[in-house]
């Protein structure tokens, strides 16, 4: 798919990404947040406020993670993601336009240190729960009301598919994944995923080739094997 | 991860039921009084003066201070609960570490580390 360069380290930029991009930490077995910083200012109490979505969210809803079932593990960290950004995008909206103008400096200025490398990909990608997420959200809100949110959390999307079309997930409506072609002789399976409409729709988002409302509507579903 | 709600978080959520309306508002609100020891509101007509008052919080917000919670956080802890509709079970630890700190921390390198995603964090990771 020519997405990345031949010699890009995927494992350096994904630990660039989780190190330098993350500003904010809630750990589910010790209820305890983290936040990056000790200023305290409105970029801090926003993150706190996304934080704090987590604490509810862990402290009302049975969230477990399953990386090995990568659809739904994709899906569901997307609209947890998601659930607290769309707090605290709402929290932002409540302070003054001045607060707003300075949680967007101090955001811009805290981009500006992490170092990417020039790397777009793994970036979009990283982050992409945190941008696509809100809106699955406030879509689901928006039709449905927060009790919708609830039903989400106890009961979670399965693909990001359903992420991307919340009409699919209140629906029911779930992906269709094509059987890979079986291993040859002396090959060995080492992972097996999907990528899902999010990834191609990040990366076309920054190619420009596509767009991802494109990918959305034509995606089915899809399965990939690492030999 | 579901645990049963204690007594005192029992309490925290009749708050939240009860009185949630009226303690947005409470700080302008002499009407309320709350007994801060025990996080238990009363509907006694008494109109405390500024004096009297040891703080600016609300009747809610003071009950969630007794609890355990940070004056400092409550505004956005209410803001939370009040934006998903829920109430804290019982407070959240929170901590505010240095840049240099931050990065360097077990806590980080647990998160990456940790492949159970019973962590959940905040990234802005690019432009």
């Amino acid at each position: 798919m020519n997405l990345v360069d031949a010699d890009y380290s995927l494992a350096q930029n994904v630990n660039v990404g989780l190190e330098d991009g993350v500003i904010g930490l809630y750990g589910g077995s010790g209820e305890r947040i983290i936040v990056r910083g000790a200023e305290k200012n409105v970029l801090q109490r926003v993150t706190l406020v996304h934080e704090l979505t987590h604490g509810l969210q862990d402290q009302h809803f049975e969230l477990t993670y399953r990386w090995h079932e990568v659809h739904a593990g994709s899906a569901l960290l997307t609209l947890i993601e998601g659930d607290a950004e769309s707090v605290a995008n709402a929290y932002l909206a409540s302070l003054s336009d001045a607060e707003q103008v300075t949680y967007w400096e101090l955001l811009d200025a805290f981009v500006a240190t992490i170092d990417a490398a020039g790397d777009v990909f793994i970036p979009t990608l990283l982050s992409a729960p945190y941008t696509i997420g809100p809106h699955f959200v406030d879509a689901l809100i928006a039709i449905e009301g927060v009790q919708a949110v609830h039903e989400a959390l106890r009961a979670p999307p399965t693909s990001d598919e359903q992420i991307l079309a919340p009409a699919r997930f209140l629906s029911n409506e779930t992906a269709r994944y094509p059987a890979l072609p079986r291993p040859r002789s002396g090959e060995q399976v080492l992972g097996r995923g999907t990528l899902g409409p999010k990834s191609p729709c990040s990366a076309s988002s920054q190619r420009g080739s596509t767009s991802c409302r494109r990918w959305t509507r034509s995606w089915a579903g899809a399965a990939t094997r690492t030999p | 991860m579901k645990r049963s709600p204690s007594l005192a978080t029992g309490l925290l959520g009749l708050l939240a039921l009860g009185l949630l309306g009226a303690a947005c508002s409470a700080a302008d609100d002499p009407v309320l009084e709350t007994d801060v020891a025990t996080g238990e509101a009363t509907s006694q007509a008494t109109v405390s003066t500024p004096a009297e008052t040891p703080s600016e919080l609300g009747v809610y917000e003071q009950a969630l201070v007794a609890l355990g919670w940070d004056e400092e956080w409550v505004d956005l802890v209410v803001f939370a609960e009040e934006a998903r509709e829920l109430a804290f079970e019982r407070p959240v630890a929170i901590e505010f570490i240095r840049d240099e700190e931050f990065v360097s921390s077990d806590d980080l390198a647990e998160f990456i580390g940790d492949d159970s995603m019973s962590r959940s964090s905040r990234q802005s990771c690019g432009p």
